[in-house]
């Protein structure tokens, strides 16, 4: 009774509101069930619920992971799925600035592996790519003829071909930046070609060699050239901890940081000799690196939402925990790569001078601070949102 | 003297006269604007014909708490999205707002009225959780507003809607 008095109230009053302040509210509606909802009310509702549901839109499968199977359902619900190319309608084409894909399976595309998508609107591209094993965004120079499951897993979609970002965000994953084979270098030219800001996330233990099966390999993250760029203005490049927080291939954050620490800085302009990137810049391109020192900047949500739940449970040593000491070797590092290149490069002083100049080293608070226009990036709504959906399914 | 100039005098709907600090009347662009037009003249009421006491008195508490904070710029209007959409209500905001729905709606009004951005966006966003859950025909009832799509329209934007209904 009392709820349907309060109801009745609520109508009298919203009747007096002006349109803009209807606008405003949509505006402040965040899930995209309301947003859907809100489409189908009126013509006028329409015109103002539509373009926030379709501006930033996550095709984000989970099928790969098998840890995830169980929450596909409501992932779906929540993302939406590409089941088919006729799914993507002109309300894409014309509304969607910002597209968030993670690497998936084929069976996520189905029948819809061979569509492109074009987005004639879009402004920022986010890729999240996980171990080359598993994904689909992977290596496209592979036959397209026959169509075994292997066949389709190792070849690849070409879903995101076509797309010019001026804002590319990639992030890779451990596993992926060790494999030679990685999605970001089957990445099309035409996907940098408009590149303005190049954000790229990988983990910090990425610059540092490491041991695998006895042997030791330069883990570098293999960027794209800069003749794929010519809009490059920017490059932030932001290291954060692996996956598993504590280890990676058997050597903890403290063991790198003790072993780096010893060594002399023309060691580590020769250690660092695979980042061949980004210090061949050809003009003033301010590279900008950022320690996060904790997963929360990873794209995917449920990796935030198990980085905290895993703080919480003290399964995980806090990463920022011994963040600082990282980012010092990081640090020591890239400078020993920069000055390493100048020193066999013949530059003038002043050149040299420049490029000292351009590279910047940050903490994760402090790039927040500076960079007011960090694309809804770390969406501590997103991850209430995963954690209600995964008490649900539990 | 000198403290007088401090204060502006608000009369309300219902001609109820409030004295106010001018740091806490100045929240409202409105308020503000009009007093840099009234200049010196003390003592004269600035008329608000769409607020009542009751409302008023709710909302100067806003003010009050938020005086001390820089006043959003005024043609701010990018950042504020941006704001907007990533900023959750603040903790003392949402005890603050939490009011009966009469209230909040008069809230929203006179925060619109009376040019109060931040203020006029906890309102909304109260309101945003308030259609949360809600059906397409619920909201119609909530603002009161009259289907007027055609049946096939209505199809068209279901198939259209599908991938993320799924």
């Amino acid at each position: 009774m009392k709820r349907k008095r309060a109801d009745d109230s609520i109508t009298a009053f919203l009747r007096q509101f002006p349109n803009e302040i209807i606008l405003r509210i949509i505006q402040c509606t965040r899930d995209r069930k309301s947003l859907l909802a809100c489409c189908q009310v009126s013509k006028s509702f329409y015109n103002i619920a539509s373009p926030p549901l379709w501006r930033d839109l996550k095709l984000t499968p989970w099928t790969y992971q098998a840890h995830y199977e169980r929450y596909l359902s409501t992932v779906r619900e929540d993302v939406g799925a590409m089941n088919n190319g006729q799914r993507m309608i002109s309300k894409v084409k014309n509304e969607v600035k910002s597209l968030t894909v993670e690497d998936h399976s084929p069976d996520w595309c189905k029948n819809g592996e061979m569509a492109e998508l074009e987005l004639p609107c879009l402004e920022l591209l986010k890729l999240a790519l996980h171990s080359s094993g598993t994904l689909h965004l992977g290596d496209r120079t592979r036959s397209y003829n026959n169509d075994t499951p292997t066949a389709r897993l190792t070849r690849g979609c070409r879903l995101i071909n076509n797309l010019k970002p001026t804002t590319l965000i990639v992030q890779t994953s451990d596993h992926a930046i060790s494999d030679r084979s990685h999605a970001s270098q089957s990445l099309t030219h035409e996907v940098y070609s408009k590149v303005e800001t190049l954000i790229w996330i990988s983990p910090a233990e990425s610059i540092f060699p490491f041991h695998y099966s006895r042997r030791i390999y330069s883990s570098v993250p293999k960027l794209p050239s800069f003749g794929d760029m010519p809009e490059l203005r920017g490059i932030i490049w932001i290291f954060q901890p692996a996956g598993h927080l504590e280890y990676v291939h058997g050597l903890s954050h403290r063991d790198y940081a003790t072993w780096i620490g010893d060594m002399k800085d023309r060691q580590k302009g020769h250690l660092a000799q695979g980042l061949m990137w980004p210090f061949n810049a050809p003009a003033r391109i301010k590279i900008t690196c950022v320690n996060s020192g904790s997963l929360i900047t990873s794209l995917s949500p449920s990796v935030r939402l198990a980085y905290r739940n895993s703080i919480r449970r003290r399964r995980a040593v806090p990463v920022a925990q011994i963040a600082g000491a990282f980012q010092g070797e990081i640090a020591s590092i890239i400078t020993a790569r920069l000055e390493y290149d100048l020193s066999g490069s013949g530059q003038s002083e002043s050149l040299a001078a420049r490029r000292r100049e351009d590279l910047v080293f940050m903490t994760l608070d402090e790039w927040m601070e500076q960079e007011r226009n960090w694309p809804d990036y770390v969406d501590e709504d997103e991850i209430e949102k995963w954690q209600e959906a995964m008490q649900r399914k539990l | 003297m000198a403290e007088k100039k401090q204060t502006v005098i608000l009369q309300t709907s219902d001609d109820e006269q409030f004295t106010v600090e001018k740091v806490v009347a100045e929240r409202s662009a409105m308020i503000k604007s009009m007093m840099e037009d009234l200049g010196d003249q003390e003592g004269q009421a600035i008329p608000l014909p769409n607020v009542s006491s009751s409302v008023l008195t709710k909302i100067l508490e806003y003010c009050d708490h938020h005086k001390t904070e820089p006043l959003p710029a005024p043609d701010a209007n990018d950042a504020d999205d941006s704001r907007r959409k990533t900023s959750e209500i603040g903790e003392w905001d949402s005890r603050w707002i939490q009011v009966d729905q009469e209230m909040l709606f008069e809230i929203i009004l006179a925060a619109n009225y009376l040019d109060i951005k931040p203020l006029l966006d906890v309102g909304c966003k109260t309101v945003a959780n308030m259609i949360k859950g809600k059906t397409p025909e619920e909201i119609r009832k909530l603002f009161n507003i009259t289907n007027d799509f055609t049946p096939e329209e209505e199809e068209q934007i279901r198939k259209e809607n599908e991938w993320a209904e799924e």
